[in-house]
């Protein structure tokens, strides 16, 4: 690839990180949250309607509201990089590999001793 | 024009070869070392396997867990705490920010004893001084 196009294409990786942000509100419009990548909470708000409800239930509703903006959030990153490295590509946080995998390259195969 | 066979040490020194069985050997030394370090990464990925998170408000009262992708799992509010009204919204993101920057800590402990670099020190940079001291008080507290 083109010097100038990766660097262009990490630029804008690295803006959509930064700038990525999903706000949720619960169904009963007690608490919005904000969220970033990588789980990361930018922002909550509670409404009055949040203080009617006990402080168990009220933990379950915001754990709930955050974990369902960090789908969204996915959700978006996921297009958002579909975009700039275009479709079918394989997305740049492939999971590493394995302790096995990795033994079946170094004792399975020629170990590079050639 | 021939030349004899030559490899680079551990510490990047070249070494010359007089026998095939020193090149099998050098090579059989170079893939031990890769197997150990396979063995550090496999006990790396179990030990962040289970790597959660716990954090807390300034006040003690607010509990936050994240699990092992750093992601809010509970959250316990005493009753005692909706008391303190629009206070508890900045409560509860202080001991979520907390639980998250225990985890990254741990992580990148875990990342240093496998040999990476500095991670721990960029990782302690990242995180604000005020949050990594409430981590390292908790930490000392549970010690």
């Amino acid at each position: 690839m083109d010097p100038h196009a990766m660097t262009e294409r990490t630029r804008r990786i690295q803006e959509a990180i930064t700038e990525a942000s999903v706000e949720v509100t619960s169904d009963d419009h007690a608490v919005t949250v904000v969220v970033g990548p990588g789980g990361a909470v930018r922002d909550l708000h509670l409404s009055t309607r949040a203080f009617h409800y006990g402080g168990a239930e009220l933990g379950q509703v915001v754990v709930a509201t955050i974990r369902a903006a960090n789908t969204r959030m996915a959700e978006e990153l996921s297009a958002i990089m579909a975009d700039i490295l275009g479709a079918g590509t394989r997305p740049p946080f492939a999971p590493l590999p394995t302790p096995a995998q990795l033994r079946t390259q170094l004792d399975g195969g020629d170990g590079g001793a050639r | 024009m021939s030349e004899q066979p030559s490899g680079r040490t551990g510490s990047g020194s070249k070494r010359e070869f007089h026998h095939p069985e020193e090149v099998l050997a050098f090579v059989e030394g170079i893939r031990e070392s890769n197997r150990r370090a396979i063995g550090r990464y496999e006990q790396y990925v179990e030990q962040v396997g289970d790597l959660t998170g716990e954090g807390f408000s300034s006040d003690g009262t607010v509990r936050a867990e994240v699990d092992h992708d750093g992601i809010v799992a509970a959250l316990d509010i005493p009753d005692t705490a909706l008391r303190r009204g629009r206070y508890l919204a900045e409560m509860i993101l202080t001991a979520i920010r907390e639980a998250q920057a225990a985890r990254a800590l741990k992580l990148a402990e875990l990342g240093s004893a496998l040999g990476a670099g500095r991670t721990l020190e960029m990782v302690r940079e990242a995180i604000p001084e005020h949050v990594r001291d409430a981590v390292e008080q908790h930490r000392e507290r549970h010690r």
